[in-house]
């Protein structure tokens, strides 16, 4: 008992002990753009569900949106839950010095996954709860709908727990095996986030347009009787919501305490036998890699360069991710966005804002992709000296990774500018132009963030040699990109209501040539010397 | 014979000068690198000894541009480090003490970028690294990610990738950390036959033993300063280079 706590107060420290670094103001004025946020998103979803709540009240399906709303929960808790337990349990930096010392694998699992449960808690209170009472309220439920909901609650807690800890050992194994096939878990990493995105966006459209005609359906009414018959099927997600309302109470409710323990149990014993094997497995296969046979063959230093650059990101499941996969994944979400903002704008306001709804749209997700250019000296991490040898000009260096970033955001541009244009979304004029925009906006934003990682570059990385710290340079490129995406909607829409679509993006292209100059030359004013200062000691 | 080599020496040509370095970190009272002079020739081994902490990686990293410096010269092969240092890191060939590589990249991509940023023809790069790959045993390894190489294969690795160039200066810190002791006599071979074609090494090292048995001469360095430059040609002078060493660095540093 006496190592769990030491254990416990271990993660703690490790998670929340090392704060208040860098400079005191920036920490203020980051956490508080963060919480306000936070706090906006929160608002949104709460207001979003609320509707949804009130939509299927309408249409007498209260139990089947409850039922609904535990499943969807259930399984985020269990993705998250799965990779969480992978990463904190599982491959936990510290499991390889922890299991040097004389601690049970007991007194381990029970410290790391305390942490977890601390998590789940804070999810339920925070999204959750607040929906179940909303429901409760919206549906005026009774006193027991009250007192069970606690019961409710701690189920919810438990279950995608234990899935979690049940599933993460395969999915452990499937990953290992597939942590090489970096073109395939780009692939798969896409299609999830486009998938996702697309079904995220359907779901806020079917919102706006329930608020637009209270009268509308939020899905078609064939839709609407699958979803109520497939609700009667999703178990347990039905039991727990019969015993909040209920429906079949006393069934409902012992089943669901069965299910819970028969997962919990599962769990216990699983990992009671196979956690320490599993860690030691998985240490032991960590070095395994892949073989690629490749001829010796002579390429431009530049070239060279260029291609290492890419293969470091390509070959890292989260430089992939963070970059590739987004900006692959970007030209379906800014569709998305774009139909949402269109039929929210051309409701409001007209049809004439479209160009600049779409073009503020394709800036704001160049700015989450290009975000990653304020990692670029940081990225380099203890290879960071190799920069400094090599017999290549810092200005040449930093110039190829530009490229690589504008290939990358181009390609994703054009892209976007087509699929917009094909369905009809916006004249191939405008789509054309507004890309050309986008474009030079992202010269500047990319510009801006690899001079702000020169300037303050964070070699915080990991035992695989990877970024493990999000830096301020990331966080403060992101704030300004989204800043001029929405002043550039804003200007867009007021200058063609004013001035007409050709003026508007005319002038905008002309800014935004500007502000590539600006940025361009403040990124390679002094350059040699500012990279020369950077040093790792 | 001893006397005429030292003569030789001086009539030799200039790898690397350093003119009065001087190296401050940031946020730091005291100068880790304080008025450091040195000459190294051609066809020289030069060993550079000091404890730890002693300026040793800070000088090196001077040398290599991995660091700027507050004042002096740092000259490789007549291309000042400051002036041009493109046309100095040309000639450097650098092995560094933590074995840091793009261990995402197999030894073999490894080396060819390196050898693409020195524009190593293609002849050449494949005679020099399988002629590497084989003498330090790791041709098995080297289609190979990096990540997956030991502690000793990977600075085998950068060594074939500060050779794949043939550089006139090649600099190693601490590059016998971690290797078998036959890869250890194979470096040492080879940095016999590279000073044997005129070209020169500079390396530091903790093995009093190994730098009197192999080096021509060597610098002793304690904070930041050049305490001793002894020529090991002379008559008993790499015999009594320990107890030289001990006196000369037995105050604490005051880093």
């Amino acid at each position: 008992m006496r190592s769990y706590w030491t254990l416990f107060r271990l993660e703690l420290k490790a998670r929340f002990g090392a704060r208040g670094m860098g400079n005191p103001v920036f920490t203020v004025i980051k956490t508080l753009i963060f919480l306000a946020l936070v706090l906006l998103v929160y608002m949104a979803y709460i207001f979003g569900v609320k509707q949804l709540i009130e939509m299927f009240y309408l249409y007498d399906m209260s139990t089947e949106f409850l039922v609904l709303f535990i499943a969807i929960s259930q399984v985020l808790l269990v993705l998250f839950g799965i990779s969480s337990v992978i990463k904190n349990l599982f491959r936990s930096g510290d499991n390889e010095l922890l299991m040097r010392f004389p601690v049970s694998a007991v007194s381990v699992f029970a410290a790391k996954i305390s942490i977890f449960v601390l998590y789940q808690v804070i999810f339920t209170v925070l999204v959750e709860l607040p929906v179940f009472i909303m429901f409760g309220i919206t549906t005026a439920q009774g006193w027991s709908y009250y007192a069970l909901l606690p019961v409710v609650l701690v189920f919810s807690i438990i279950l995608p727990l234990a899935i979690s800890n049940l599933l993460a050992i395969p999915v452990m194994q499937i990953s290992s095996r597939t942590k090489n096939m970096f073109a395939l878990s780009l692939l798969i990493s896409v299609i999830m986030v486009a998938a996702g995105f697309a079904i995220y966006m359907n779901v806020i459209q079917g919102v706006v347009d329930y608020m637009k005609e209270e009268a509308m359906s939020f899905f078609s009414k064939k839709t609407m009787v699958q979803v109520s018959k497939a609700s009667k099927y999703i178990y347990p997600s039905n039991w727990f919501a019969y015993m909040l309302i209920g429906k079949w109470r006393l069934g409902a409710s012992l089943l669901s305490f069965l299910v819970v323990s028969l997962f919990a149990g599962g769990a216990v014993l699983l990992n009671k036998k196979l956690y320490f094997s599993t860690i030691l497995r998985d240490i032991e296969g960590s070095g395994a890699t892949f073989t690629k046979v490749t001829k010796n063959k002579m390429r431009s230093p530049m070239w060279a360069t260029f291609r290492r650059e890419f293969l470091d990101i390509f070959r890292s499941s989260n430089y992939s991710f963070q970059y590739l996969c987004m900006a692959v994944a970007a030209p379906v979400m800014v569709f998305c966005c774009n139909r949402l903002a269109s039929s929210m704008g051309e409701n409001t306001i007209g049809a004439v804002i479209v160009p600049a709804l779409a073009l503020m749209v394709m800036m704001i997700f160049c700015a989450i992709i290009l975000s990653f250019a304020a990692s670029s000296v940081s990225r380099e991490g203890e290879n960071f000296y190799l920069t400094k040898i090599v017999p290549l000009s810092y200005r040449t260096q930093v110039l190829i990774k530009l490229a690589l970033y504008m290939a990358v955001s181009t390609l994703s541009l054009l892209v976007t500018a087509v699929l917009i244009w094909v369905t009809g979304q916006i004249e191939v004029r405008y789509a054309f132009e507004a890309a050309g925009i986008a474009f030079l906006t992202s010269v500047a934003i990319t510009c801006f963030a690899i001079k702000l990682d020169i300037k303050r570059p964070q070699f915080a990385v990991g035992g695989d040699g990877e970024l493990s710290v999000g830096s301020l340079s990331t966080f403060v490129t992101l704030f300004i990109g989204f800043t001029v995406s929405v002043l550039y909607g804003l200007f867009g829409m007021v200058g063609i209501f004013l001035w007409g679509t050709s003026m508007t993006f005319g002038i905008l292209v002309g800014v935004s040539g500007g502000l590539a100059l600006l940025a361009a030359l403040w990124l390679m004013i002094g350059l040699n010397k500012r990279y020369e200062r950077i040093t790792q000691r | 014979m001893e006397e005429n080599k030292t003569i030789e020496q001086t009539e030799k040509k200039s790898m690397l000068v350093i003119n009065h370095l001087k190296k401050k970190y940031l946020n730091s009272k005291r100068y880790s690198i304080n008025d450091l002079t040195l000459d190294l020739k051609e066809g020289e081994i030069f060993g550079f000894l000091g404890q730890n902490g002693a300026g040793k990686s800070t000088t090196i990293k001077c040398i290599t541009g991995i660091h700027p410096y507050d004042s002096g010269e740092v000259i490789v092969c007549g291309h000042d480090m400051k002036k041009d240092p493109i046309g100095a890191k040309k000639n450097i060939g650098y092995v560094p003490d933590n074995h840091s590589v793009y261990e995402k990249l197999t030894g073999r991509e490894y080396v060819n970028y390196i050898a693409d940023l020195y524009r190593v023809p293609l002849l050449e790069r494949e005679e020099r690294m399988n002629r590497y790959l084989k003498m330090f045993k790791i041709t098995f390894a080297a289609d190979r990610q990096i990540k997956g190489y030991s502690h000793g294969m990977k600075q085998k690795i950068c060594i074939i990738a500060a050779l794949i160039h043939d550089p006139k200066l090649w600099v190693l810190d601490e590059p016998m950390v971690g290797l078998d002791p036959q890869s250890m006599f194979d470096i040492i071979d080879e940095m016999k036959a590279h000073t044997a074609e005129g070209n020169t090494v500079f390396f530091s090292s903790h093995n009093i033993d190994l730098v009197s048995k192999l080096c021509d001469r060597v610098a002793i360095i304690h904070d930041g300063e050049l305490k001793a430059l002894i020529d090991l040609h002379e008559e008993g002078k790499r015999e009594t280079l320990e107890s030289v060493f001990r006196s000369l660095t037995m105050a604490e540093n005051k880093a």
